[in-house]
């Protein structure tokens, strides 16, 4: 039974080269971001699963650096949307502007930020509920609609939404029925003494690292075709589901638990995963280690545990390890 | 692909299922063997004697294939099997069972999940799944069925059975015979204050009675008392069903008299004919006798 219709030689090529391509990849990354190598594998699989991320970190950790750097690194038109309070809707999709053209006065669709492979949507929750459906929408329908016309979007096509997790006051946190949209929620950690020593050495020269190499969109598409085709065991789907069904049976912890969405996110999120690794089948461990980025934003936590400080991180870890 | 993935499979289970029934059956032998040498032991034939239902076919010899075999050996061979049948039944429903698959992946630590999700995904064709297949036959291509008998587990059976046998061998070469049997065990039973359910000084009362010449209680009747009267021996004997109220064998004939009022009496006490000073001829000298015979004792 043939999954999906690609191009077999092109395929091959690219699967039997799928080691090195992300080895490659990876390193040239790390010559412009100093450590974080978790986040830039997450965004990574984020981007091989046709998926969106969440970046949450306090400012100055390097998220514009590196999703940046990514886009440079895959070859992808880049673009960066700042939210603020008065941004419009028509500010990311783009607009009718009026064009004078041989005397005659037509309009022309000028597109927006949002017409780009890789879109940095900085602090979304500053902007207003009616200009993140504009953005959510487009993201999850992969195409704009200004007026009577319809554009689509070029693939592929990536959001990643940061949030500032203080100063919360005058924002706009997103709804549980956006925030399940992004397929990962990424936490950005402060680097480590050395990390934070070599960024140092780094960005305080008079050049500034730059990458060389880059992976090119065709070879992305083939990635992303073949993340699908990893193959995973039926014992290893009726974990992934265990997992997520609990999220809405550990009523102790979790008011809200996550949707069937979360059950597609986490396996897909597993196959990516085990591509990027070198392996050709998914593993226990793909599953458990991506259940925290799939499921995090998508868990309503009770009053109680709140209360207690308990984090969906550790709701998660609790069902993991209640699930055989 | 798909076929040869499921032929290494399968060429596994069934030889894992081979093994699952050659430890059943050793498994099976040995509970047999050392059940049936400890009814042999203990005497256990003595069983079918307290069981009234069995009693007559006890010293009974039945010809089974050329062999004269007694009933009480065959009742214990069939005793022996049928709870080493159920023991061993019970063991092994709440034993692991574990596929071929999983036994593979835990000895072949290469196979670990491969083999499993190359199996699930057999039928699906892409380049990924032909590729994990293609390493998961060249990476079994070593695995041998063999790998899979628990060696350790036949040799303890194999000594059991081999020391059973022994000491059955030696058991009926020499007639050897503990002095313990299913009599003693009920003794012990009914010693147990609350497991017996009664006072063990207190032995039961039978139905139809019971008579001094009941030699299987001898203490409650004791020795028949003779008195000797004029020269005459005076049977003191207790009838039988004495004191046990009407039995079936002592009911009195049915008469359709009318019931008769009687007069109505002086209610006052009517004394005992024991307290009378006339006593019927003869009796008051066998109870004084009888009495002077006690206190010489």
């Amino acid at each position: 039974m043939n999954e999906i219709n690609i191009d077999s030689g092109q395929a091959a090529t690219t699967y039997q080269n799928a080691g090195r391509i992300f080895k490659t990849f990876f390193e040239e990354i790390g010559n412009v971001i100093v450590g974080q190598n978790r986040v830039i594998e997450q965004i990574v699989i984020a981007i091989l699963c046709e998926g969106h991320a969440l970046v949450e970190s306090n400012p100055g950790l390097g998220k514009t650096l590196m999703i940046s750097t990514v886009s440079k690194a895959m070859n992808l038109k880049f673009s960066r949307i700042q939210c603020t309070p008065d941004l419009m809707p028509s500010d990311i999709t783009g607009t009718n502007v009026i064009e004078e053209k041989d005397n005659r006065k037509e309009f022309r669709f000028a597109p927006g930020p949002i017409f780009a492979n890789v879109v940095l949507s900085d602090e979304i929750n500053r902007a207003s509920p009616k200009t993140q459906s504009a953005m959510l929408e487009a993201m999850q329908e992969q195409q704009v609609t200004v007026g009577n016309d319809t554009f689509l979007l070029d693939r592929p096509f990536f959001v990643l939404a940061t949030q500032n997790p203080i100063e919360m006051e005058g924002t706009y946190p997103l709804p549980e029925a956006q925030l399940d949209r992004f397929l990962l929620k990424i936490l950005v950690d402060y680097p480590s003494y050395e990390e934070e020593m070599e960024i140092i050495n780094r960005y305080t020269k008079s050049e500034v690292p730059k990458i060389s190499r880059g992976l090119d969109k065709d070879t992305l598409l083939d990635l992303q075709k073949l993340t699908r085709l990893v193959p995973i065991s039926e014992e290893l789907k009726q974990r992934a589901l265990s997992i997520v069904s609990m999220t809405r049976k550990d009523k102790e912890h979790i008011e809200y638990g996550a949707s069937p969405r979360a059950s597609i996110g986490l396996i897909l999120a597993a196959k990516a995963r085990a591509l990027i690794e070198g392996r050709n089948f998914v593993s226990k461990e793909d599953i458990d280690y991506m259940a925290y980025p799939v499921l995090r934003h998508r868990l309503i936590l009770t009053f109680e545990a709140e209360r207690k400080g308990m984090t969906p991180d550790q709701a998660v870890e609790d069902i993991i390890k209640k699930v055989k | 692909m798909a076929l040869e993935i499921e032929n290494i499979v399968n060429k596994h289970e069934s030889a894992l299922k081979k093994y699952r029934g050659l430890y059943i059956c050793a498994d099976l032998l040995a509970t047999f063997l050392i059940f049936y040498v400890l009814f042999v032991l203990f005497n256990m034939r003595d069983l079918f004697l307290m069981f009234s239902t069995f009693e007559p076919y006890t010293g009974a010899k039945f010809n089974i294939l050329g062999f004269g075999i007694i009933f009480e050996t065959l009742g214990l061979i069939f005793l022996a099997f049928v709870l080493s049948l159920i023991l061993t039944a019970i063991r092994y429903y709440r034993a692991e069972k574990k596929d071929a698959i999983s036994f593979l992946e835990e000895k072949y630590p290469v196979l670990k999940e491969r083999l499993r999700t190359a199996y699930d995904n057999r039928n699906t064709d892409n380049i990924i799944v032909r590729d994990l297949i293609g390493g998961v036959i060249i990476d079994s291509k070593p695995v041998q069925s063999s790998s899979f008998l628990d060696r350790r587990k036949l040799a303890k059976n194999l000594f059991v059975i081999v020391f059973t046998a022994s000491v059955l061998a030696y058991v009926v070469g020499t007639g050897y015979q503990t002095t313990v049997g299913p009599t003693d065990l009920k003794g012990v039973i009914e010693k147990i204050p609350l497991a017996s359910g009664s006072d063990a000084n207190l032995y039961p009362v039978k139905e139809n009675g019971g008579t001094s010449n009941n030699e299987s209680n001898p203490g409650i009747f004791g020795k028949p008392e003779v008195i000797v009267v004029e020269g005459k021996e005076v049977d003191l004997k207790m009838p039988p069903g004495s004191g046990q109220g009407f039995t079936s064998q002592q009911e009195g004939n049915q008469t359709n008299e009318s019931f008769i009022q009687s007069d109505l009496e002086n209610p006052e006490a009517v004394s005992s004919q024991a307290y009378y000073e006339n006593l019927p001829e003869g009796y008051r000298k066998v109870i004084q006798s009888y009495f002077e015979e006690i206190a010489k004792e």
